[in-house]
């Protein structure tokens, strides 16, 4: 891994500003795709109403697997390069993407309650979608107590690629083993009467999602440029 | 089985509201600690980088 680049140049200026309207019509559009299709879709045959838990469950199982893979995807890039934007844009999406997974987790076990019977079982979907979360958690729990900026990045930098790897594992947990939970929802598996309204949820979630991402980098290079700031003082830099 | 369906249909909107209101909690929770976070680090920026208009500028 090449050297980080520490020079003046290279240390995090103050980004662009997030404009706090992205994340306003972000907000307003998730709220009016689940209500039209809170209103719009019809009672399943064997769920009922139940169903509808669908537009929040599985778009927030998807934008977890999402931003797990961003986290990939800059995790190898900072391994790479030693940039440590990278180390950053994957930090975001792996706090945001662990808040999405608790969040799949808590809507699971609401939905498998009146439909299992049961708010927990150790099956393969579930049980794979929790160590994906405890491996996050401890990729947030591992950034929050190792002090030294370029052993943080490198640490974390692994354990996100190597924790992103479970993704899979988990979308394929219910092919792979017998599970409890069904097989993966998608538009193609669906009756045509939810397509539409998990179509929009699952976008509007993404845009959601984006908004965090960008939000929470754009705080995190502040934080960053901040510390530098800081240590240059101390170290009496002009 | 259709009893059981009947009762899974007459008792399920507690869960569905329980399912939107958990979400809307974490997606608003979530965003007041970024509002947060975004307003402790522009102060700390303004106080510490040169430049920035802050005490760090003198």
């Amino acid at each position: 891994m090449p050297a980080p680049d520490r020079s003046l140049d290279a240390r995090p200026a103050r980004p662009p500003r997030t404009s706090p309207w992205m994340g306003v019509a972000a907000i307003l559009v998730l709220a009016a795709t689940q209500a039209y299709s809170i209103s719009t879709s019809p009672a399943e045959g064997d769920m009922g109403h139940l169903q509808k838990i669908m537009y929040v469950h599985v778009p927030a199982a998807w934008m977890t697997f999402l931003a797990f893979f961003v986290v990939l995807v800059f995790s190898v890039k900072y391994l790479w390069k030693g940039r440590e934007d990278d180390d950053l844009v994957a930090a975001s999406a792996a706090e945001v993407g662990a808040t999405l997974n608790g969040l799949t987790l808590v809507l699971g076990m609401i939905w498998g309650r009146p439909a299992w019977g049961v708010w927990w079982v150790w099956d393969a979907r579930l049980t794979s979608t929790l160590v994906l979360f405890l491996i996050f958690a401890g990729y947030l729990a591992l950034r929050a107590f190792v002090d030294d900026e370029q052993q943080r990045a490198r640490w974390s930098a692994a354990v996100g690629a190597i924790g992103a790897i479970n993704v899979p594992i988990v979308y394929m947990s219910v092919k792979w083993w017998r599970t409890l939970h069904q097989p993966p929802s998608s538009p193609a598996t669906l009756d045509p009467a939810y397509t539409m309204g998990l179509r929009i949820n699952a976008f509007a979630l993404l845009f959601v999602m984006i908004f965090f991402i960008r939000k929470r980098y754009e705080i995190a290079r502040l934080e960053r440029a901040a510390e530098h700031a800081a240590e240059a003082a101390a170290l009496g830099a002009p | 089985m259709t009893g059981i369906v009947d009762d899974i249909v007459a008792s399920n909107w507690s869960f569905i509201y329980a399912a939107y209101g958990v979400t809307w909690v974490v997606i608003l929770g979530y965003l007041v600690r970024l509002v947060r976070a975004g307003a402790r680090a522009n102060a700390d920026y303004a106080r510490l980088v040169p430049g920035a208009g802050g005490e760090g500028a003198r």
